[in-house]
């Protein structure tokens, strides 16, 4: 199941991707890549914390504190314009990164001629 | 699919995306917060994990805790991580809400300061003047006096003298003679490198140029090493090219290489043809080098300036012969953690070995009749000599006491603001405004201001440097080291924001809510009691000080009228001096360079308007200082005599008619320079020290180092006193011998190869003759230059400088702390006189005079004086003692001074109130009582 370990720098990618939907806390973000993910990729949990609050030092993130809907005191983070401008620029880093592994993972001629 | 009966993590519908959720916590503000809150995010998310847990996979609490945690990951490193990041940010915001607040409040003060230009301009200005004085004044005294000297280890050079009390004329410090040197140089304990110099002049001629007069600084090789110079090409002077009998070495300065050799290279090996010979240059010292001071016969002139243009080696023998003549200055390096104290000690003791081991130079009877001595001074104290680091530190607290004027001025003007906006601050304290928040205003305006001020007055400071420098004395040492740098700016922007500070706060001493300013209706009184006594005092205080300013620049202006009336004993008016150096190749016989000095009177005699031609060697009033020569009359053989050592020049014949010199009895003529009679001139008091009562002309006298055998010199002629450099010294015994005596003595002293000429016209301005000598002097040698023309009454004028330096700046001073004290005293009498308008309109109402009026102000501007006045006398008696030194033939208590002083500073108070007590007399009673 969580067989996939995660490439580091990709994780910002994902909770910058995944607070594009709304403002959440952190474990709200966790269990939102658990459930679309399926449960495949496995994140140590607590990495995220200094990934949140470096994003929010750099100003792509804004941090307040709220109440859940249960009334629970929570941290909730949302993205600001400044962070929604950075993840559309990795989303497309992204894009061209995997296109370019694919072309060398889909190739069907090795070096000099040799066929796979 | 959904958690079931989880809490909804993310708002979907629509409105404000935070709407759903309350503030209640803004951002943390300190760092025990920080950590606090990161804990309680940690914890929401193991519980909420641990929830998940228990209901999806429905482990038991403690199972989905281990889970949870394990999930996690290390707390503790995780914890660490965010912490450091979140102390980058706390850290980073935080300067950001600094800069946020300083931006904004600086802005509102600008905007306030604006809307009451009066007061801005005027404190503006106050302050910027104040500060700009003291950071100008300051940059002299930190270049002069509290830096160290530019040699390496400066803390550990010494200079080395030898006080002598000499009969007849008083203390003199002599320098080191060549016996001495050699002699401490090998016995001494406490040195690690003890050299020799003394200044000199020669001519560069030939190549490269006009024919040029330039400074010489003749040392042993030990100099060089002892203050640590380099080179900048080649090498300096070793102990090799220091050694008697080798070949002749100079070493070029780096400003005369660049100068006059145009930083050619090629220089450095090659031969340069001097007045004393030709010379090959050995290397280019480093740039900047020079000698702290001049040797111990330099005339006054040149103990500013002193740069080296050449370096030429002593060559000192070690073997001898020497003579009883001192005139090389030592410097010396102290060995690591050895005093001055110590040295003296040490070379005292050496010093008590001459009479055994050179009895012809140094008899018992010598050292005790002239109680011959050595001290050993750290080389800045030598260098600045006692009275300077006074003078300037006097100087400094002078334009210190301005500075205390100008801020209580300006707190003043503060004070007085304050009131006026009393009752908006009143009502802005009782709509809610802290007292936090209103104490940051004040002191966001005040800084503000005084920091504007602080930088405008460091402007005017640079501005000013250049013109105190214009006008100080040339005498100055350390001269040229004088310029405007750091430690000036600091101290500007110190008192800029100490200043801010005091202002700033000055609200806080008062009452956070002001009932009593709410509860007048309309006009406000006159403030309150504390307020008008804070007032009154500083008013009091400014002009105690203004007194002492002006005591301090009125017994200096006595002085100046006291040295201007001393009698100089000769007439500058209409006089021309200058210099003729003659080079020693071609004029070294005296025949020859008699016949030069001849030929140069006769024609110069010649010029229209020209109505005395003289010259000597020496100066008055400048170059008589220094060393002298042993002079007494002839005595049978086993009779004991009177004695003195004084100035011994020779001279020209005119020489005193030129000057304007008053001779009683006869003046040597050529015909007694032809015939070699040796008739000399006496001052009056050498003449009845050595035949007292009766009348000196017709004896006979003999000059220490020209015994001409047989022939003693004869007395023809007595001239009243001369002074030997300033006239603020005591008079100076000579003895004038026409130009043919012969002379033992090495370098300038008694030579004829370098004269001062003397030249008195019936033209206004005695310059505009040089043109025309310069002239006739090229046709008669293309190689001797015409150097340092001046007239008469600028070397008068140079040898009070030092006096009218300090003088002038402390008279500015003076007028400055006056106009302030005035201007405050206006200031504050005229706000009275506002607040009291309905008080004075009832008094007229009920029946007042118009003058009862006019004379209730003026008598209260009047009161503050006199208390200031008294108490600024009393400050003078005890503080003018410190400037005796400065002081000529005038006592620190000058009565004149003491009495005159606060009666200005009375007579300026009422007229400061004038103004205010006319405003007062013209008030409409029933428009002031309409409130």
């Amino acid at each position: 199941m969580a067989d996939l370990d995660l490439v580091r720098g990709t994780l910002d990618l994902l909770i910058l991707k995944t607070l594009s939907w709304g403002p959440m806390h952190g474990l709200a973000v966790l269990r939102w890549i658990e459930q679309t993910t399926r449960d495949q990729l496995q994140i140590e949990e607590g990495a995220l914390y200094p990934a949140l609050h470096r994003m929010e030092q750099k100003d792509w993130l804004e941090a307040e504190w709220g109440y859940t809907d249960q009334g629970r005191k929570a941290k909730f983070y949302r993205l600001t314009p400044a962070g929604r401008r950075h993840l559309t620029a990795e989303l497309s880093r992204w894009a061209r990164y995997t296109s370019a592994i694919g072309l060398v993972i889909t190739a069907r001629q090795g070096p000099a001629g040799a066929t796979g | 699919m959904s958690h079931a009966g989880s809490d909804r993590d993310a708002r979907a519908s629509g409105g404000g995306r935070w709407a759903g959720f309350r503030r209640v916590f803004r951002l943390p503000v300190t760092r025990a917060r920080l950590s606090a809150e990161l804990e309680d995010e940690f914890r929401f998310h193991l519980e909420g994990r641990i929830e998940d847990l228990m209901r999806r996979e429905s482990l038991t609490r403690s199972a989905a805790e281990h889970e949870a945690r394990r999930r996690f990951g290390d707390l503790s490193d995780y914890r660490q991580q965010v912490s450091v990041i979140d102390d980058t940010t706390f850290s980073r915001r935080a300067r950001m809400e600094l800069f946020d607040v300083i931006r904004r409040e600086v802005g509102q003060a600008l905007r306030t300061l604006w809307r009451t230009p009066a007061f801005t301009a005027i404190a503006f200005v106050t302050l910027a003047l104040g500060i700009g004085a003291t950071a100008a004044i300051f940059t002299v005294l930190d270049s002069v006096v509290l830096q160290p000297l530019p040699y390496k280890n400066a803390d550990r050079l010494v200079a080395i003298v030898h006080p002598a009390n000499v009969p007849g004329t008083g203390e003199s410090k002599w320098g080191m003679s060549a016996g001495g040197y050699f002699a401490f140089l090998k016995g001494n304990r406490t040195l690690d490198d003890l050299g020799g110099f003394t200044t000199d002049a020669m001519t560069l001629t030939g190549q490269a140029g006009d024919a040029e007069q330039v400074q010489v600084g003749a040392v042993t090789a030990s100099v060089f090493s002892a203050i640590g110079a380099r080179a900048a090409r080649g090498r300096l002077i070793t102990a090799a090219d220091d050694r008697p009998g080798s070949p002749q070495t100079v070493v070029l300065s780096y400003e005369l290489w660049q100068r006059r050799f145009s930083g050619d290279a090629s220089i450095v090996g090659s031969v340069i043809q001097t007045s004393q010979g030709p010379r090959q240059v050995i290397g280019i010292a480093e740039p900047g080098l020079g000698l702290p001071m001049p040797g111990p016969f330099a005339s006054r002139e040149d103990l500013a300036a002193f740069a080296v243009d050449v370096w030429e080696p002593l060559k000192l023998n070690p073997a001898g012969p020497f003579y009883n003549s001192h005139q090389y200055t030592g410097i010396a390096r102290l060995k690591p953690g050895m005093t001055a104290e110590a040295a003296q000690a040490d070379l005292s003791r050496i010093m008590a070995g001459f009479p055994a081991a050179m009895p012809t130079v140094y008899s018992t009877d010598f050292m005790k009749s002239f109680h011959f001595r050595v001290a050993v001074t750290p080389l800045k104290e030598a260098v600045l000599g006692p009275a300077v680091a006074r003078s300037l530190w006097i100087m400094f607290a002078a334009v210190g006491l301005v500075l205390l004027i100008a801020c209580a001025n300006v707190a003043n003007l503060f004070l007085v603001r304050l009131e006026s906006r009393r009752r908006e601050s009143a009502i802005r304290g009782a709509l809610g405004a802290g007292k936090a928040q209103m104490a940051l205003h004040y002191l966001a305006e005040s800084l503000t201001l005084s920091l504007v001020a602080g930088v405008a007055g460091l402007i005017i400071a640079r501005w000013a440097v250049p013109a105190i420098m214009a006008v100080a004395p040339r005498s100055l040492p350390r001269f040229s080291s004088i310029h405007f740098g750091w430690a000036a700016a600091v101290l500007g922007i110190g008192i800029a924001v100490l200043a801010g500070l005091v202002f700033g706060l000055l609200p806080a001493f008062r009452a956070s809510v002001d009932v009593e300013a709410l509860r007048d209706g309309g006009r406000g009184q006159t403030g309150s009691r504390g307020q008008r006594v804070t007032r009154d005092v500083l008013v009091v205080a400014q002009v105690s000080l203004a007194v002492v300013l002006l005591a301090g620049a009125g017994l200096l202006l006595r002085s100046f009228e006291r040295l201007r009336s001393v009698q100089p004993g000769l007439d500058p008016n209409g006089v021309l001096t200058f210099q003729v150096n003659l080079p020693f190749e071609r004029y070294g016989q005296e025949t020859v360079s008699e016949d030069f000095h001849r030929q140069l009177s006769a024609r110069i005699a010649a010029l229209p308007g020209v109505t005395a031609v003289g010259a000597d060697d020496a100066l008055p009033l400048r170059d008589l200082a220094g060393g002298c020569t042993a002079v007494w009359p002839p005595r049978e053989p086993g009779q004991g005599g009177k004695g003195a050592c004084v100035a011994t020049p020779i001279f020209l014949p005119d020489f005193f008619k030129a000057m304007g010199i008053q001779v009683r009895g006869r003046v040597p003529t050529w015909s007694d320079v032809n015939g070699r009679t040796q008739a000399s001139v006496i001052t009056k008091s050498l003449g009845e020290r050595l035949w007292p009562g009766q009348d000196p002309i017709g004896k006979e006298i003999n000059i220490g180092d020209r015994i001409v055998k047989g022939k003693a010199y004869k007395i023809v002629g007595v001239i009243p006193e001369l002074r030997a450099s300033g006239l603020d010294q005591p008079p100076t015994e000579a003895i004038f011998s026409p130009v043919t005596s012969l002379d033992t003595l090495p370098r300038r002293t008694g030579s004829m190869l370098s004269l001062v000429y003397t030249i008195r016209t019936t033209r206004a301005d005695p310059v505009s003759l040089v043109p025309t000598i310069r002239q006739i002097l090229s046709s008669m040698d293309r190689q001797v230059p015409l150097v340092n023309p001046m007239p008469m009454s600028t070397v008068v004028a140079r040898s009070m400088a030092r006096t009218s330096f300090i003088m002038v700046l402390l008279i500015l001073a003076s007028v400055m702390a006056l106009l302030l004290s005035a201007v405050g005293m206006y200031g504050v009498i005229s706000y009275v006189v506002t607040q009291q308008r309905p008080e004075i309109g009832i008094r007229m109402a009920l029946g007042a005079q118009v003058t009862e009026v006019g004379k209730m102000v003026m008598a209260r501007s009047v009161k503050l004086a006199v208390a200031g006045a008294l108490l600024g006398v009393l400050f003078a008696v005890l503080t003018t003692r410190l400037m005796v030194s400065l002081l000529y033939d005038v006592s620190p208590n000058d009565p004149v001074v003491l009495v005159l002083v606060p009666l200005v500073l009375i007579a300026v108070a009422v007229v400061a109130s004038l103004a205010p007590a006319w405003r007062a007399a013209k008030i409409d009673p029933v428009e002031a009582m309409r409130v």
